[in-house]
C-alpha cells in the first residue's frame, strides 16, 4: 500500500513539477495572446 | 523558549522564508523595485498632494502621506523592501492565526495558500502593492471582528485600527475591510455594533472620500471602465475556472506563464475544491458563524470579481458610473477577489487535518499525500519564486534624475511631463517595465503627468478637468503661451519614450541629458487649477488619524 501511494504521489508530483516548472521557465502560453496594454511599455 | 512562542515558531519561519522566496532579489540587494503602480523614490519631497489638496484624483491619498513620513526615517528602497516582507509575514501569520487550533502541517497548508496564489502574484506583478498589505491585513481583520461580535476584550479598538490601517492602503481596500467586518458581525445581529462599525469605516476612510467629493472639478468616469478592466481568462478553461483558482486579471501581459495553461489552471482550482469540501469538517469543528460569515463575504466578493465579466453587466456598470460618482471604485473587479481565501482557509486546514487523520500504521506514505495538498499552490505557480521570477528585480534611479531634481527645487509653477500619452513609462534603465511616472513624487512642486488610460483597443480619457486643459493647451499653436496662463512654469522630457522633439513646447532649455530634458517656458500665470477646501480636508485627516489612535490607545490601555 505504502509504496502504490508513494508511488502515485511521486508521479503526480513529478508531472505537476514538470509542465509548470517548463512553463514558467520558457515562458510558454496556451494560445492566449499576450498582449501589451500600455502604450510604451510592453512588459 | 515559551510554550506559546514554540507553537508559533513553525508559522514564524514559514512565513518568513515564503515571503523571502517571493520577493527573492529585492530584499538581498538595494534598489527599487518598479513595476505598474508600485512606485518608490529616493526620499520623496512634501506635497499637498500626498492628502488630496491639490485638486488631483486621490488616487493614493493618504498612502502616499504615510511614505513620506516613512521616508523621512529610512530611504524610499529600504521602506520598500520592509513593507513588502512584513506585509507578507503578518498575512502569513494571519492566516494560520485564523485556524489557530488546528496543527503544524494545516497551519502550512494555509500560510502558502494564502501567501502563494495567483492573486497575489498578479497584484505584484500589476504593481498593487497597497492592495497586497490590505489583504495581509484581512484575516487580522476577521479576528478583530470575532472579538466584536463575542463582546471580548480589544474587538472595538482592534476593528478600528484595522480599518483604519486598510483605509489608508486604498479605497478599495477601505471597502473590502468594512465588507468583511460587516459580514463578521451582521451574523449575530447586534445593530448598535453594527452602526459603530459603519460610523468608524465611514471615519476613517474620510481622508480620500472627502477630496474626492469636494474636488470643484469633480472626477470625470469613463463608461468603459468596467469592460476595460474586468477579470479575463487566463486558459482555455476560462474566466471561472481563473476566478475560481484566485487568478484572472486584466492584464494579460502580467500573467505567469504557467496559468495560461489548462492543466495548471484545473490543478489550482483543485486547491479550492479541496479546500471548499474541508468546509464541511470545519463547520463541525469551529465556530460556524464565522465560517458562515466568510461564505457571505466570499459570495459578494466573488460576484463583484465575476459579473463584469458578463457583457452586458459590465456595459451596465460602466454607464452606471458615468451618473453615479464614485461607482468606478468597483472597476478592476478581480481587486475584491482577495476576501475569497478567507472562506478557503478554515476548510483547507480542516481538509489537511482530515487526511492526516487517515495516516495509520501500514498508510504512512499517505503522508507524502498531505505534503502534496499543502505544495500544490506552489508547485502549481512555480514562476512566484524568487521575485516573480525576476520580475521585482531591484533597479537605481539614474544619477541625472538626481541632477536634475535639484534644477526643480525652486518653484516656478507647475512641471509636465512628456510624453503626454498616459501615466506609465517604459524606461531603458527599468527593462522597459510599464511602471507608473516616478516624475510626481520624485521631482518637487506640481508635477503634472497625463492620466488617461492607454489600453490596446481604446483610451479611457482623463479624469481630470485641469489635465485635460493641459492635453489641449499641449496642441494649441503656441504651447508655451497656452501653458504659461495654466500656471505651468516647465517642461519635463523623459527621452526613450516616444517624444519628438518638434513636440515639446519652445523655452529656454536648462538641462539636456541621455535621458531627461528640462525645459524653462518663462514666468508663469498662478495656477487655475480648481482645489477642494483645504480645512475640510485636514479635518477629515485629523478626524481618521484620532480615530486610529484612539483605538491604539484602548489595546495599549488595556494590555497594560
Amino acid at each position: 500500500m505504502n509504496i502504490l501511494i508513494a508511488a502515485a504521489v511521486g508521479g503526480v508530483l513529478a508531472l505537476i513539477s514538470l509542465i509548470g516548472g517548463v512553463a514558467a521557465y520558457q515562458g510558454q502560453t496556451d494560445g492566449v495572446p499576450q498582449n501589451s496594454l500600455y502604450n510604451y511599455a510592453a512588459n | 523558549m515559551s510554550p506559546r512562542l514554540r507553537r508559533h515558531a513553525p508559522d514564524v519561519v514559514l512565513s518568513v522564508v515564503l515571503a523571502l522566496l517571493v520577493l527573492g532579489p529585492l530584499e538581498i540587494s538595494r534598489g527599487f523595485a518598479l513595476r505598474g503602480d508600485m512606485v518608490f523614490v529616493p526620499h520623496a519631497p512634501w506635497k499637498g498632494a500626498y492628502l488630496g489638496l491639490d485638486g488631483s484624483v486621490p488616487r493614493s491619498v493618504p498612502m502616499d502621506a504615510v511614505i513620506w513620513l516613512l521616508d523621512q526615517l529610512a530611504p524610499g528602497d529600504l521602506v520598500q523592501k520592509a513593507i513588502l516582507l512584513v506585509a507578507l509575514v503578518v498575512g502569513g501569520l494571519g492566516a494560520a492565526r485564523m485556524v489557530a487550533p488546528a496543527r503544524v502541517l494545516p497551519r502550512a497548508a494555509v500560510i502558502i495558500a494564502f501567501v502563494w496564489n495567483p492573486w497575489v502574484y498578479e497584484r505584484l506583478a500589476i504593481g498593487q502593492w497597497a492592495c497586497v498589505v490590505g489583504y495581509a491585513l484581512l484575516p487580522w481583520m476577521v479576528l478583530a471582528s470575532v472579538r466584536l461580535r463575542e463582546r471580548r476584550p480589544h474587538g472595538w479598538a482592534a476593528c478600528i485600527v484595522l480599518l483604519g490601517l486598510s483605509a489608508v492602503c486604498a479605497p478599495s481596500v477601505g471597502l473590502v475591510a468594512l465588507l468583511t467586518c460587516t459580514a463578521v458581525v451582521v451574523v449575530r445581529p447586534r445593530w448598535r455594533a453594527l452602526v459603530g462599525l459603519w460610523a468608524s469605516g465611514l471615519a476613517v476612510n474620510l481622508p480620500w472620500l472627502v477630496p474626492s467629493l469636494l474636488s470643484p472639478g469633480g472626477i470625470t468616469a469613463s463608461d468603459a471602465q468596467f469592460s476595460s478592466f474586468a477579470a479575463r481568462a487566463e486558459s482555455s478553461l476560462g474566466v471561472w475556472a481563473s476566478l475560481l483558482s484566485l487568478g484572472g486579471i486584466w492584464k494579460t501581459s502580467i500573467v505567469p506563464p504557467e496559468r495560461t495553461m489548462t492543466v495548471i489552471v484545473l490543478l489550482s482550482c483543485l486547491v479550492t475544491v479541496i479546500a471548499l469540501s474541508g468546509l464541511r469538517i470545519a463547520v463541525r469543528a469551529n465556530d460556524r458563524r464565522t465560517i458562515l460569515a466568510l461564505g457571505l463575504v466570499a459570495g459578494v466578493s466573488f460576484a463583484l470579481a465575476a459579473l463584469p465579466t458578463i457583457g452586458w453587466v459590465g456595459t451596465g456598470l460602466g454607464h452606471l458610473s458615468t451618473v453615479v460618482p464614485g461607482a468606478g471604485i468597483l472597476r478592476d473587479s478581480n481587486r475584491y477577489l482577495a476576501p475569497v481565501v478567507l472562506l478557503l482557509l478554515p476548510g483547507l486546514a480542516a481538509a489537511v487535518g482530515w487526511l492526516q487523520d487517515q495516516i495509520r500504521p501500514g498508510r504512512e506514505a499517505l503522508l507524502s499525500v498531505v505534503v502534496l495538498v499543502v505544495l500544490l499552490p506552489i508547485l502549481c505557480l512555480p514562476s512566484m519564486a524568487w521575485g516573480l521570477h525576476g520580475r521585482l528585480a531591484p533597479v537605481r534611479y539614474p544619477a541625472e534624475w538626481s541632477s536634475v531634481a535639484a534644477d526643480l527645487q525652486s518653484g516656478k509653477g507647475s512641471t509636465v511631463v512628456l510624453p503626454w500619452t498616459g501615466s506609465y513609462r517604459g524606461f531603458a534603465w527599468n527593462r522597459h517595465q510599464a511602471v507608473l511616472d516616478p516624475a510626481p513624487r520624485y521631482f518637487a512642486g506640481d508635477v503634472l503627468v497625463d492620466d488617461r488610460v492607454f489600453l490596446n483597443d481604446r483610451v479611457l480619457p482623463s479624469e481630470d478637468d485641469y489635465l485635460k486643459s493641459v492635453g489641449a493647451a499641449l496642441t494649441s499653436p503656441d504651447a508655451s503661451a497656452a501653458l504659461r496662463a495654466l500656471g505651468v512654469g516647465r517642461v519635463l522630457v523623459e527621452k526613450g519614450n516616444g517624444v519628438d522633439p518638434g513636440q515639446v513646447p519652445s523655452g529656454r532649455v536648462v538641462h539636456d541629458g541621455p535621458l531627461l530634458m528640462l525645459v524653462d517656458l518663462g514666468q508663469p500665470a498662478d495656477s487655475v487649477r480648481a482645489r477642494p477646501p483645504a480645512g475640510w480636508v485636514l479635518a477629515s485627516d485629523l478626524i481618521a488619524l484620532l480615530m486610529v489612535l484612539f483605538g491604539v490607545a484602548l489595546i495599549w490601555r488595556r494590555s497594560m
